[in-house]
This record gives C-alpha cells, structure tokens and sequence, in this order.
C-alpha cells in the first residue's frame, strides 16, 4: 500500500465514520423523499414548449447544446411531466426504486438543462446527485411492494460517503470566490447586502424579513458576509472530525437555508431533503414497518396519493402552479408552509443529532445488513 | 472503500467544471452551487445599484412596470431578469470566436452568437405580444430601463433613480 493509498484509506473511513447507516434507515428515507418529491417539488415543464427559438440558449457546455435544435416537442416535455409525477409515487411505494430514483434524476437533469437554457443555472444540482447516489445504496430493499435486487453496486456505506464529499465540494464552489471578495476588513463593501438588494428591489421578492434587515446597520451585512463564507468552508473539516460535527454542520446548513429564506427569500428547499439523508431513522423502523401493514393507514396513504396525483395532473395539462400539494397557491401561505417545512427539518435533524450515537452506528449497521441478504451492503473494505 | 484511482478521478470530475465556471464557461451538470462573489461599496452612507427594470404600454398610453410573476406565468417570474440580460431574445450578431475556424467551437456557441432568422425573431415578436396582451398591455412596444439606484444603508430605502438607459423594442 503506497502513502497516497493510506491517505486515500484514511479519508474515505473518516468519512464513513460520520455518514455510515443501514439500509433500514434509507428505507424510511426513501419513503421521505418520495413523499417530498410528490407533494413539494410540484414543478411542471410543459411550457416551454410554448417558448421562441430565439430564447434558447442554453449552456454552452451542456448535454442539450450538442444535440438539441430548440425546445422540445410538447408530447415530450408532457412525458417528462408525468414521469416526475409517477416515478415519487414509485419511489413511495417501493416498485422498482432503483429504476424509478435514476428515471426521476435523469429526467429532472434533462428537463433542468432545457429549463436554463434561458440563460441561467440555478444550482439545484445536490438532489439528483443525492439521488443517483441512494439509488446505489439498497434502500429500494425493503418496505418496498417490488424491491430492488441486491446488485454488485449497491453499497450504502459508499453511497453515502460519496454523497456527503460532493456536498462538501458544492458548498466549497460556493465559498472559493466569495472568499476571495467577501473576506477582508473593509466594513464598507459586502457582498450579502448586494444580494439582499437585489432580490428586493431587482426580483421583487419581498423577504419576510427584509424591513429588519433594511433597518439594521451595514456591518450586520458584512458579519453575514464573514459568517456565511466561514460556514460555507467548513463541511469538509466537520464530515473528517466525526458524525456529530457532520450533522451538526447539516443542522446548520439548513439553519443557514431558513435565514436565506427569511431575510432573502432565496428558497433551496430541494437540498433540504438532501440533509435529511444522513439522520439514522432505524430506531423508527419497526413502527414504521408495523404502521404500513394496517388497513387503515394503506387508506390513508393511497388517499393522500391519489389526491396528490389528481391535483398535479391538473396542473400538469393547465400549466397552473399549485406549489406545496395541500396549501392553497398564495404567495403568503407557500411561504409560510416553506419556512415550516424548513422548521421541520430542523427539528428532524436536532433530533437526530440528539440521538446519534458515535461508535455504535457503524457495528449496529453492520450486523442490521447482514441480516438482510448475503451480499454485504457495508462493504468498506472493498474496491471498485 | 473507494480506490485512489476512483478518488483521483472523482477529483478531476469536480475540478474540471469548477474550473470552467471561474473561466465563467460554467458547465451543467456539474456539482456547484451558487456562488456569485461580487459586492457593493458604501459611501456617504448608501449604496448604488444597478437594476433593469420592463415597462409595457397599459391602454391609456402610460408605461407602467410589468409584473414579472403574471408576465412570465408559468415560467419562473426571476426568468424576467435573465430575459432582460438577454436583450428580450433579440441577439445581436456576434463574430465567431477565433473567426469561426473550429467547427466544434462554432456548433458550441452556435445558439449564443445572435443571427436569428427571420421567422425565429417573428416567433419571438407573437411570444412577446402575447405576453404583453395577456397581462394587459398594448401588444405594441416594450421597454427595458436601467436604473441607478441609490439605496439608503440607514433604513434600505431608494432615495435616488437615475435612468442610465433605455431601450424600445417594436413589436409590431
């Protein structure tokens, strides 16, 4: 083993000391984010079918800017639309996870590229990462009507290890250049206030909290400049110290989303169901399973799905926004049920912090895995 | 675990782009997350930004600023912004990067370097227009403005607008 092989053995355990789960717990997580993608992200694509040609310029360094002549044909992006509808409710249920999470992430992608090609990428890029990752992990295992196989590539350790590095460097891409303008000791330039600005005046955002801030004297913006640059370079030391720091950061980070919210009305609630990734639902998992086998709860959620469905299929074919599933569509209570879904994940994540156990979630994980089937998903010590 | 070889090349997938972006050619998909480093300066206790702002025609003859939520319905209101940056959709011909000699190059930026077609900025014109209808407006003209605004850092209000530029785009 050369030094490089050490250093690279080093970091990648470091790194699965503090994300590490079982395949219990992404089931859980999975019903989570299938539920998330079904009722929250309720965004169609079918418009663009309407747009000129003269509007489409996407990224010049994108798959679509090969290979595609315009916008797509309606029938298309109507395809695209009901897949994102259908896949969650897969996802949901367990049929074929694996195949639904990767359909759903590459729709997604596709449908996003055609979307910024009106000029302007808005870095919702940490969920289908989250997804293509998890769809490696076994968590289309169980609870699931139609499970997933065990396959060669599934390994939840490495799923989640990787997941947690690329989050990592997202928030790195964040932070290198703010760095550079947004950290000195010149208390008469900031960066947030630009932001601030420009989302009030420029988007007409109007943040909940904007009249506090307007209000609040100038280096206030400057400590959220130094703040935030400071937050943003920290998951990778806090992912290499331990679980606890790495969820705690998490917490943090969606503290940091809720604020955006607050005081920017910038919403990144699609990275919200990313964080959730690294609680460990086990302890819920016996409930969950026993709570699934009632009569009365399979009504409950076939309802909720199908009134899901109903509703985005309307909005599907009349291009109507509908927001969260269950709100009325007002800017008011859209807003108010994002910052309480922010509060919820909060919540969720303080809780797990709370109950995370340091040196017992990897062996526990471990011989959970075992249980299940003969291929050993936590296979840290394995190559590919 | 993961090899040195995979990490190697997990390294390079995620420098590779994040490079590209600081050469502002920002590749998609990519794993980064928004960045935008840029900042404003105080002096004598405000601020001066720069905003675009669109105006339509409303039927008693007055511009009035356009909405960009009911404009740009069901597209994502903050879309306006960019179509603005845009020049609407009308792209100005641009010449070929190192004058067109790599074919690769020109079918990158062959969306980006204006010369629309005729029927292409027709479309465009009957998009606008119908935009412009639906929320309202005479179907005629539209125009983007650019502001200066001076925003008061003692209680974030605009105190001063200086009109830096004006553009009309005929529909008709």
């Amino acid at each position: 083993m050369t030094s490089i092989d050490k250093i690279t053995y080093k970091f990648w355990s470091a790194v699965v000391r503090s994300t590490a789960t079982n395949v219990f717990s992404l089931a859980i997580f999975r019903i989570l984010t299938g539920t998330f993608l079904l009722l929250v992200l309720t965004i169609n694509y079918a418009w663009m079918a309407d747009l000129p040609l003269a509007l489409f310029t996407p990224p010049v360094l994108s798959p679509i800017n090969l290979f595609a002549t315009g916008f797509p044909h309606k029938a298309w992006l109507l395809i695209a639309d009901f897949t994102l509808l259908l896949t969650p409710i897969a996802i949901i249920l367990g049929i074929k996870p694996r195949m639904a999470t990767l359909l759903f992430a590459l729709t997604r992608l596709l449908v996003l590229n055609y979307q910024y090609a009106f000029g302007k990428i808005d870095h919702e890029i940490l969920l289908a990462t989250m997804l293509v990752c998890l769809a490696f992990s076994g968590w289309g295992q169980r609870l699931a009507i139609w499970p997933d196989k065990a396959s060669r590539f599934d390994s939840t350790t490495k799923s989640l290890a990787l997941l947690a590095v690329l989050i990592c460097f997202g928030y790195f891409s964040a932070a290198f250049e703010k760095a550079i303008f947004w950290l000195n000791f010149d208390m008469n330039t900031t960066g947030s206030a630009r932001w601030f600005y420009n989302s009030l005046y420029n988007y007409q955002r109007e943040p909940l909290l904007a009249p506090l801030l307007k209000m609040s004297p100038f280096w206030v913006f400057k400590a959220m400049d130094i703040t935030g640059v400071i937050f943003e370079l920290l998951p990778f030391a806090a992912l290499l110290y331990s679980r606890k720091l790495w969820q705690s950061w998490l917490l943090l980070a969606a503290g940091f989303h809720l604020v955006n919210l607050l005081f920017f009305n910038i919403n990144f609630i699609v990275n919200g169901i990313v964080y959730l990734a690294f609680i460990d639902y086990t302890t819920i998992y016996a409930t969950v399973r026993r709570l699934i086998a009632t009569p009365w709860f399979k009504a409950a959620v076939a309802g909720i799905i199908i009134y899901a469905a109903y509703v985005r299929v309307v909005s599907i074919l009349t291009f109507e926004k509908i927001g969260i599933v269950f709100l009325p569509y007002s800017v008011n209570m859209q807003l108010y049920g994002m910052v309480s879904l922010w509060l919820l994940i909060c919540t969720t994540m303080l809780i797990g912090i709370l109950y995370s156990k340091e040196e017992t979630t990897l062996s526990r994980a471990d011989i959970l895995s075992q249980q299940i089937h003969k291929s050993n998903l936590i296979d840290h010590q394995t190559t590919i | 675990m993961y090899s040195t070889r995979f990490t190697f090349l997990l390294l390079l997938c995620l420098i590779i782009p994040f490079s590209l972006r600081l050469m502002k050619y920002e590749p998609y998909p990519a794993v980064l997350l928004p960045s935008g480093p840029q900042t404003v300066k105080k002096t004598q206790g405000s601020i001066r930004m720069e905003f675009k702002q669109v105006f339509g025609l409303n039927p008693n003859n007055n511009w009035k600023r356009i909405e960009p939520k009911e404009f740009m319905h069901p597209a994502p209101a903050a879309y306006l912004t960019n179509l603005t940056l845009k020049n609407m959709g009308f792209k100005e011909l641009k010449p070929h990067l190192f004058n067109g000699r790599y074919a690769l190059v020109n079918h990158f930026f062959r969306f980006h370097r204006g010369g629309a077609t005729n029927s292409n900025t027709e479309d465009l014109r009957d998009w606008l227009k119908g935009r412009l209808a639906k929320s309202g407006y005479q179907t005629s003209k539209i125009r983007v403005s650019t502001y200066v605004n001076t925003i008061s850092t003692a209680n974030g209000e605009i105190t001063k607008k200086e009109l830096k530029e004006e553009k009309y785009y005929d529909l008709d």
